[in-house]
């Protein structure tokens, strides 16, 4: 059953970033990017992280594709039509480019795979209590999930908590100083 | 039952596809949903490491993951608006004014 | 959990706090433009202050936060002469900025801030051996510097260095991303320590875990080999370098290549050290990079014919000797590779800041090679001191540059790398011709055309071409002055 939904739930994510590479319009990726993302939050839930699942969607579908339609809406529509590829007017890089690109990129994949795929499956001994942590819930005064990632954020993962906030107001700020328009 | 190298292989997969739509398209948007796919590939294996070995510290290490993704997000987009204001374009090959 | 020891994380507080501080007073004094510059000419210098502080005491070592002998940040003397580094290079750049924004007519207060804060993000990405720490450090470095890429929106040049560079940074994030989850999984931990630890284990029983291993880390180097502009990684950063504005790339050659030095430093000596196998795995990868950039860097280097572009590739160049030094046993390559990289400092900021003068009425540069033909006759000691520069950068005595190419060269050779010392020697050689070719046109030739209308020197530019010359030299005459400090570090070193 947990194998059936997770076999779904890949098909879609992948179905989604290959929608993403190939449709001409950037919009159709978007929507593409929107599928694979949501289905990822899926896979997230599968593998008991509900937590991480929320804030994908939250930050992904809520923000980020949201960001991404906005400025294709802006680039896009404003002045040539919605097919960009159609509509370029700078050189199309050469199918052979196309073809070479394509192939290092899978030779990359092929290489990576199979230097992950020749590990087997591994039990990790005294993992029951962990495992517990993770499939939330517990029982027996034991965290779940949530809480103990947020424990851990609060605690050993302090600094790079305060970062990610001083990160997050820089790059807000650059983004206005660098897309505002001068009046 | 769902076994650690079935979510390796999607990620894995979907590494793949992103680096090939970085390599293959121009479109900066496109190139730059390609690097969002990669991202998400690795947050992935966090996931699934995180389960299977099973350590929460990969969950925390993802939302870290996912705020960069939103930061970088906001500034990129930022800078393609910025191009395109200047240049008319968010073809990577047309920036490529200079030459080396 | 240890108690958290607030001097720890001062390197990093000190900028972040006054950055943040003044980006809430931007907007308010945009139009009081040198004051705001003053202001943040003083946090750059209470930036270097602090590390100097705390260098200079005895026992500089100290960590904290996170897990009890897993630190979120630590602090040792290799983290401080870096983050001193950082401050000075920053303090440079920033002398540099009003005169460049003027001419260019792009008045942008904002660089202001985020100029302190990426001095911040390199700090965090020094002061750290956890994963973690290191990936949001590289962001908050880079965030900011892509911004002030494309600062002067109004050439095109410089938008498209912020996108070019955005990209590609993005790109390198991604990877790091990945390899840091396959470090993960085939050790179960993200700080460095306990990697290394683990990674003895996993190469003794050897298979999957093991390539898993290798993989990771392999991505985490590529991710790295991009930020320095390691050749094949190198191709964003000539456009980039070019088109940013010239402060900023100056801070941006000297800053990044520093920081990304520093994570190697402790990423790979330090899990080799725990891992015979592994040092035999990835060695052979650096000499390569570094054959690679080296040559690559100087022989395209030589067909240049804009200063500033000429720098850029030029800057790839000594990218490949400083990852030579990386090859060395710690103790000795450390002490190599902080000592290049203090005079890469001065002799490359002296070498930009000369070219920021350079620049037409409406703000694009006028960095063509023709323009210096001449330049001693008409501005003697702006000759005088970008010839300084050169001679450093091609490594020719009594200059810095000299001193720096020849420890590395000859630690090189004297433990077992005779071949890379050749090569090394040869893309010298090559290099000095491009330099000395900047010389003979400003010295020999005669002068030709209108000089661009920047090529008067004001106070603080000049104080940067009279300080770095002046410390170009003097690192070159008494080189003993920094690299007996700096032969600590290696011993004082927290971590892996």
């Amino acid at each position: 059953m947990e194998l059936l939904v997770f076999s779904i739930l890949a098909g879609l994510a992948l179905a989604g970033a290959i929608g993403v590479i190939l449709a001409r319009n950037p919009v159709y990726s978007a929507l593409g990017l929107l599928l694979g993302l949501s289905a990822v939050a899926g896979l997230f839930v599968v593998l008991w992280a509900e937590f991480i699942a929320v804030v994908q969607l939250m930050v992904y579908a809520g923000g980020v594709l949201v960001l991404f339609l906005f400025v294709i809406m802006l680039v896009d529509l404003e002045q040539r039509g919605l097919d960009t590829d159609a509509g370029r007017i700078g050189p199309q890089p050469s199918p052979g480019w196309r073809v070479a690109a394509a192939m290092l990129g899978i030779l990359f994949t092929v290489f990576v795979g199979a230097l992950l795929l020749q590990e087997p499956a591994r039990e990790v001994p005294g993992a029951g209590a962990l495992d517990a942590v993770l499939r939330g819930g517990g029982g027996g005064g034991a965290l779940g999930n949530l809480e103990h990632v947020g424990q851990l954020l609060y605690t050993s993962y302090l600094v790079p908590f305060e970062l990610a906030s001083v990160l997050l107001l820089v790059a807000m700020i650059g983004a206005v100083v660098l897309a505002h328009r001068e009046r | 039952m769902l076994e650690l190298h079935h979510v390796l292989m999607v990620s894995v997969a979907m590494l793949g596809i992103g680096t090939i739509g970085m390599l293959v398209r121009r479109n900066a948007i496109v190139m730059f949903m390609s690097v969002e796919l990669v991202l998400n590939a690795g947050n992935l294996n966090f996931i699934a490491f995180s389960r299977f070995l099973p350590d929460p510290v990969g969950q925390v290490f993802s939302v870290f993951v996912i705020v960069i993704a939103a930061a970088e997000v906001a500034v990129g987009l930022a800078i393609v608006l910025a191009l395109y204001r200047n240049r008319d374009t968010v073809m990577v090959d047309e920036a490529a004014r200079m030459k080396w | 959990m240890p108690e958290f020891e607030i001097q720890v994380v001062l390197p990093t507080l000190v900028p972040a706090a006054y950055g943040l501080l003044l980006l809430l007073f931007t907007p308010a004094l945009r139009d009081d433009r040198r004051w705001l510059w003053a202001v943040s000419l003083g946090g750059m210098a209470l930036a270097a202050f602090f590390p100097a502080w705390l260098l200079f005491r005895a026992g500089a070592t100290g960590e904290t936060a996170g897990l009890p002998g897993r630190p979120m940040v630590v602090m040792d003397p290799l983290s401080l002469w870096l983050d001193l580094l950082f401050a000075i290079a920053g303090f440079l750049a920033l002398l540099l900025v009003p005169a460049y924004l003027d001419r260019a007519r792009a008045h942008r207060p904002e660089i202001y801030p985020l100029m302190l804060l990426a001095v911040a993000g390199m700090t965090i990405l020094v002061a750290t051996t956890n994963l973690v720490m290191i990936f949001l450090g590289l962001e908050v470095l880079s965030i900011p510097l892509y911004v002030m890429s494309g600062l002067t929106r109004e050439r095109e040049a410089s938008i498209e260095a912020a996108f070019k560079y955005f990209l590609l940074g993005a790109v390198a994030a991604a990877f790091l991303v990945y390899g840091i989850a396959l470090v993960y999984a085939a050790t179960g931990h993200l700080d460095l320590g306990d990697v290394a630890t683990a990674a003895g284990a996993v190469l003794e029983t050897g298979g999957a875990r093991a390539g898993l291993l290798a993989a990771g880390l392999a991505m985490i180097l590529v991710a790295f080999a991009f930020k320095v502009g390691a050749v094949p990684f190198h191709f964003w950063a000539p456009d980039v370098y070019q088109g940013a504005p010239t402060p900023v790339t100056a801070f941006m050659a000297v800053g990044t290549k520093a920081a990304a030095f520093g994570v190697l430093l402790r990423l790979l000596p330090g899990t080799a050290g725990a891992a015979e196998a592994l040092a035999r795995r990835w060695l052979p990868v650096v000499a390569a990079l570094a054959v690679a950039t080296m040559v690559g860097g100087n022989l395209v280097a030589l067909v240049q014919v804009r200063v500033k572009r000429m720098l850029a590739w030029s800057s790839i160049a000594h990218a490949g000797y400083l990852l030579l030094a990386l090859l060395a046993p710690l103790a000795i390559g450390a002490r190599n590779l902080l000592f290049y990289l203090v005079v890469y400092t001065f002799m490359t900021i002296g070498a930009f800041a000369v070219v920021s003068l350079f620049q037409e009425e409406e703000g694009d540069d006028a960095d063509q090679l023709d323009r210096f033909a001449g330049l001693w006759k008409r501005r003697p000691l702006l000759a005088i001191a970008m010839g300084i520069f050169m001679l450093s950068l091609a490594g020719i005595p009594p200059m810095g540059g000299f001193t720096g190419k020849y420890v590395i060269f000859v630690t090189a050779l004297r433990t077992g790398h005779p071949v890379l010392a050749a090569v090394m020697g040869l893309a010298a050689v090559v290099g000095a011709a491009y330099y000395l070719r900047v010389i003979t046109t400003m010295f020999l030739r005669e002068p030709s055309g209108e000089l661009p209308a920047g090529v008067s020197v004001s106070l603080a530019p000049g104080l940067v071409l009279a300080v770095s010359a002046v410390l170009t030299i003097v690192l070159g005459l008494a080189p003993g002055l920094v690299l007996g400090p700096l032969g600590e570090i290696a011993s004082g070193m927290i971590g892996p």
